[in-house]
């Protein structure tokens, strides 16, 4: 038994992404919505749950309802930065399981690149890093990268084969912002930016929205597409600021994904996909060993030699990830649109054969707040 | 003198360290119920949750936890000052690390485990900044 036994995805889906003219972050978070309450063939205006975090918005669920005409029976607008996400949609399962609602909408969307190309950024500064040059959020993943390769090894090389595979697999979306392949070498000596992160081993900022529809597994059965379901769930926290992630190399990732394969009954050997936020490159080696993956230090070695690229061993950001598809502030509800889309076997050239478990894996702050879920197209037995 | 950089908001619990290193000294606070010394000020010790908390003396010497030189900045009074390094400074004896900059040395010099001390340096009336130099070999 878990709490998520009886919910399912019932639709997902993107508003235009990119470089959206003429559209505010309210209409690119509502096109989302409406697109995934169509794909899921139910009127939007059943929506009863609403859930949102934005960096525009300092209530965004209330925009949202304003702005759907809706009067919703629920609410949740976490925010824990861009994980939050895969955080709301445990959240509305759980809402849904207890009764509060029954048909959850959970969406985003901004348009921080028109808005003038640099990151909506809410962050407030610390008084203890403020006065030295922190530049945010790059520092941060700067020192990371920086301890990573000081005590495993990790090469500059190994950060560019993670844009380099996930670059290979925008190249089989179309609606990747940056598709044209790219080398080891292109992405080593792309403009140096802060040691050791160039500008390719940084997620790209463009304009864009998500939106997920969660109800019961019962509605989900009656409806347009073939249910996804939530089997495990886990999110937790190690710090706010860089200064005080005590242990540089391993991030909540550990507890989260702990948490999450402990309720789903599987283990990393088991997930066909991984959907993982990939603010820097250097957050696919992370996660990959705080979630077991491989072992604390393995990371570098193990997405070498094509391992995480198309016809490697494990595939991971199908898509092509914060870094080659888009990047819109925050990341998070994009890792489970593309899990819910490889699990429906929707993904044409990229579609990864036998997918029958997927993992999402949102990140927010710097490396501050992770949150895991494990998906299937069966319901856990 | 006016100065271009970003300056910290002092207030809160940690006014004390901000005053005491306006008068040249770094002061860290030690718990009394678990005898361990953490940065940054807090009303409660992250270590054990103890409240009897005090500031005390330290002498400045620590080591690299991480470091990254920025070629590119936004931030205003650094973004024309690039290449400069910001780092995390594990004080000896401290729980958490203090972010800084390591300053007059030769880039290459600078690697993770360098030995490190504190240099005060006045940037306003009010504020006093812990910046760091590495430990010369030999001294
Ligand atoms: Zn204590």
């Amino acid at each position: 038994m878990s709490i998520f036994d009886n919910i399912a995805i019932a639709g997902v889906a993107e508003s235009d992404l990119g470089v959206v003219q003429n559209m505010n972050s309210a209409d690119l978070m509502a096109q989302a919505s409406v697109r995934a309450a169509e794909e899921a063939g139910i009127n939007i205006k059943e929506v009863d749950g609403l859930f949102s975090s934005s960096a525009h918005y300092s209530m965004p669920t209330v925009t949202l309802a304003e702005y759907l005409g809706i009067t919703p029976k629920y609410m949740d607008a976490t925010s824990i930065g861009g994980a939050s996400f895969v955080s709301l949609v445990a959240h509305a399962a759980q809402a849904i399981s207890n009764g509060l609602c029954e048909v959850a909408l959970i969406a985003y969307g901004s348009t921080q690149r028109t808005d003038g190309g640099g990151l909506k950024n809410i962050t407030e500064p610390t008084p203890f890093e403020v006065p030295f040059g922190y530049h945010d959020p790059i520092t941060a993943y700067a020192l990371t990268a920086q301890r990573h390769m000081h005590e495993f090894g990790t090469t500059r090389e190994q950060l560019s084969e993670v844009a380099v595979s996930t670059r290979k697999w925008a190249s089989m979306n179309k609606k990747a912002f940056k598709r044209e392949l790219i080398t080891h070498e292109e992405v080593s000596n792309s403009t140096l930016i802060s040691t050791p992160l160039t500008k390719l081993d940084c997620c790209l900022v463009t304009d864009g929205g998500a939106a997920i529809i969660l109800t019961t597994k019962e509605r989900a059965k009656s409806l347009n597409k073939k249910p996804v379901y939530i089997w495990g769930y886990g999110e937790s926290t190690t710090h706010r600021s860089i200064s005080n992630m005590l242990d540089l190399v391993t991030t909540a990732a550990a507890y989260s994904g702990k948490s999450a394969f402990e309720m789903a009954g599987v283990e990393p050997k088991d997930i066909d996909v991984a959907e993982l936020y990939d603010a820097f490159s250097i957050n696919v080696i992370l996660f990959l060993e705080d979630l077991g993956f491989c072992e604390k230090g393995e990371g570098g070695h193990f997405i070498s030699n094509g391992n995480i690229a198309p016809g490697g061993n494990l595939p991971v950001n199908t898509n092509g990830g914060g870094l080659s598809y888009c990047h819109p502030g925050m990341y998070g509800l994009f890792t489970i649109v593309e899990a819910a889309r490889q699990l429906r076997e929707e993904c044409g050239e990229r579609q990864v054969e036998n997918c029958n478990i997927a993992l999402a894996h949102g990140n927010g702050g710097v490396l501050s707040s992770e949150v895991t879920m494990v998906l299937s197209n069966n319901p856990k037995s | 003198m006016k100065y271009h950089k970003p300056l910290p908001d002092i207030k809160g619990i940690g006014e004390t360290y901000w005053k005491n290193l306006k008068k040249g000294k770094l002061t860290i606070q030690h718990c009394n119920d678990c005898q361990r010394m953490f940065f940054y000020p807090r009303v409660a010790c992250p270590i054990c949750g103890g409240t009897r908390i005090a500031f005390k003396e330290h002498n400045g010497l620590g080591e690299i936890y991480s470091y990254t030189i920025a070629h590119k900045s936004i931030v205003d009074g650094f973004k024309d000052e690039v290449p400069y390094v910001v780092a995390l400074v594990r004080l000896d004896g401290v729980r958490g690390n203090m972010m800084t900059n390591i300053v007059d040395c030769e880039l290459n010099d600078i690697e993770i485990g360098a030995s490190v001390e504190i240099e005060y340096r006045d940037v306003t009336e009010d504020i006093t900044l812990p910046i760091f130099k590495l430990v010369k070999e030999g001294n």
